[in-house]
């Protein structure tokens, strides 16, 4: 049995934010009243203390949040089964070794670039005061402290990033292991087919720096972290930000098959005028009809696969709240979903300020596999419990 | 005056031959999910002689059953191809009646710890369910061809133009079998 964590100090640390909160609420009153003792003083003191009051208090629930509540959730967490074996143990000292180099390193320079940003600042301040003639001296400072941080950033960025890829590429793939036949490596997602048959609307830039595959329970699997962008600057907006799975059925389905969230009626119609070998496959289930399009180059196995149970699951996977509207694109037996998680980041690893080591980052490492791999999960069921049940 | 009359009666003729060639259209698609409900039928055909040679070698007790299927297979391989409204109907109820016949088998075969464990029949009735699945894919797009193409013709001005198409009789619908039909429950399976 686990240990249940110690939380008996959450309490009294709330209960002292709230009483710090009353006592300054008390104290500003007081002093409004002090200071105005008509009505104005009252209304002062009452609402401006009362603000700072649930201020304070609401500091200290969320440093209670922070510093209690959630290292208890990660000490349960951490009875999670990660392999921390001698290959593991191995591979986060040679981690631990390179990410004190980084720091040497990025504290090199730092060393130049910290002085050199300052430097820039201060000039940026005696440029602009003796252009108005009215610079205060006050304002150095919030601008010296700006550009320290912005020379420590500087120095830290690449390395940084380096020292990040390089985590992942030796902890993710020993973690994905743990998990049965499955692995990690950089993304490689088929771009090209996604745009050929618009399972996607229109992006340019794409980000996909991690895929978990292998095999998974018993079928060739493959899951990337995916996000698609259009534009740039303010005008940048997300196409889409999850994750695609794709799983090889054993299935005897041919030809392309591709589900697409119902893009309105002028979507819709600009996507059957672009033709191709995909054609609308009509459905019997009005509500699927309503909220997804079906294109396919056979009609015939579009609908093998897309069996009136499959297409309750496919809408009950969209309602139950863990993806957006999910799209899905089947060529012979693999099948793709894109689930649209719209969190996080996944896959995020330590930087080098935090231990190579760091159970925490390991157990959330850990945890977002098995969260992709619940997706490859749902999707897999998807198939199966569809074909359990009636056909017609 | 007359030239209202001409362009309201240019406006018909247009109206009708585009109603013409969608009836047209339907027509054909109907023969194509036909032609496809008949591939899936074949391999479903080619696929009981091992059902049964499998079979017969357990279910010395279930020889009826199996002279029924063979027989029912015959039936229905003799009217693969037919495009006959009344001939496609009596095709249609023969490949229910095998459907039937064929669950009724494998339903059997779970009662005999022996076949249900050989490994052709484990394989066979994998390759049965995806059949079968096809199958039933195929009946959906034929029923859902033939239900565009009834509306067509028997939607105003349809009736009109469907003669000149070469729709006489309406082809039949493929109704599931009633042991095939049920609701479905995808909180089931979440």
């Amino acid at each position: 049995m686990s240990e249940r964590p110690d939380r008996s100090g959450a309490a009294g640390a709330l209960f002292g934010a709230m009483g710090l909160g009353l006592v300054v609420w008390v104290a500003i009153l007081w002093a409004s009243i002090h200071k105005d003792p008509g009505i104005g003083g009252w209304l002062t003191g009452i609402f401006a203390g009362g603000f700072m009051g649930l201020l304070i208090a609401g500091a200290g629930a969320w440093a209670v949040m922070i510093f209690v509540l959630r290292p208890a959730r990660r000490v349960e967490d951490q009875a999670a089964a990660i392999p921390l074996d001698d290959e593991m143990a191995a591979i986060l000292a040679e981690l631990e070794v390179a990410r004190l180099r980084t720091k040497q390193q990025v504290n090199a320079g730092a060393a130049w670039r910290v002085p050199l940003c300052m430097v820039g600042a201060v000039a940026l301040w005696i440029g602009g005061d003796s252009g108005s003639g009215s610079g205060d001296l006050f304002d150095i400072v919030p601008m010296l402290v700006a550009a320290g941080v912005l020379g420590y950033v500087w120095a830290g960025a690449e390395l940084g990033s380096r020292y990040r890829r390089l985590y992942k590429e030796r902890v993710l793939p020993r973690l994905a292991a743990g998990f049965g036949n499955l692995a990690w490596r950089p993304g490689q997602p088929p771009l090209d087919e996604f745009r050929r048959h618009r399972l996607f609307p229109e992006w340019d830039a794409c980000d996909a720096d991690d895929e978990i595959h292998g095999e998974y329970r018993g079928m060739p699997l493959s899951i990337i972290e995916l996000k698609l962008t259009k534009g740039s600057g303010e005008d940048k907006r997300v196409i889409f930000n999850g994750l695609t799975c794709a799983v090889t059925l054993p299935r005897g389905l041919t030809g392309t098959t591709v589900v697409i969230p119902d893009r309105g009626l002028l979507g819709n119609m600009a996507e059957r005028l672009r033709g191709g070998p995909c054609q609308p496959v009509r459905l019997e289930d009005p509500r699927f009809e309503k909220a997804y399009e079906v294109y396919g180059s056979d009609q015939v196995s579009a609908r093998a696969l897309l069996t009136p149970a499959f297409m309750e699951r496919f809408m009950a996977l969209a309602a139950s709240g863990h993806f957006g509207a999910p799209a899905a694109l089947v060529q012979d037996n693999r099948l793709l979903m894109a689930l649209d998680v719209n969190g996080r980041d996944l896959f995020e690893p330590p930087s080098y300020g935090k231990p190579a080591a760091s159970r925490e980052a390991l157990t959330q490492l850990h945890d977002d596999i098995a969260a992709v791999l619940k997706a490859a999960d749902a999707i897999i069921d998807l198939d199966q419990a569809a074909r359990l049940q009636p056909r017609s | 005056m007359s030239g209202i009359v001409w362009i309201i009666a240019v406006v018909a003729v247009v109206g009708l031959y585009v109603w013409y060639v969608a009836i047209v259209k339907r027509k054909n698609r109907v023969a194509e999910a036909l032609s496809g409900i008949d591939v899936q039928l074949s391999q479903r055909h080619e696929l009981i002689p091992n059902v049964l040679a499998i079979a017969k070698r357990y279910l010395a007790h279930e020889q009826t059953l199996l002279a029924d299927i063979a027989r029912l297979r015959t039936t229905g391989q003799e009217r693969l191809g037919s495009s006959d409204p009344k001939a496609i109907a009596e095709k249609f109820a023969a490949e229910n009646q095998l459907g039937v016949g064929l669950g009724r088998l494998f339903a059997v075969a779970e009662g005999y710890p022996e076949l249900k464990s050989d490994a052709l029949m484990v394989k066979a009735q994998a390759t049965y369910q995806e059949v079968e699945t096809n199958v039933a894919a195929a009946r959906r797009f034929y029923n859902a061809s033939v239900t565009a193409l009834r509306n067509a013709c028997q939607i105003f001005p349809g009736q009109l133009v469907a003669g000149l198409a070469g729709v006489g009789q309406m082809p039949p619908f493929f109704e599931a079998p009633v042991e095939h039909r049920g609701a479905v429950n995808a909180a089931d399976h979440l």
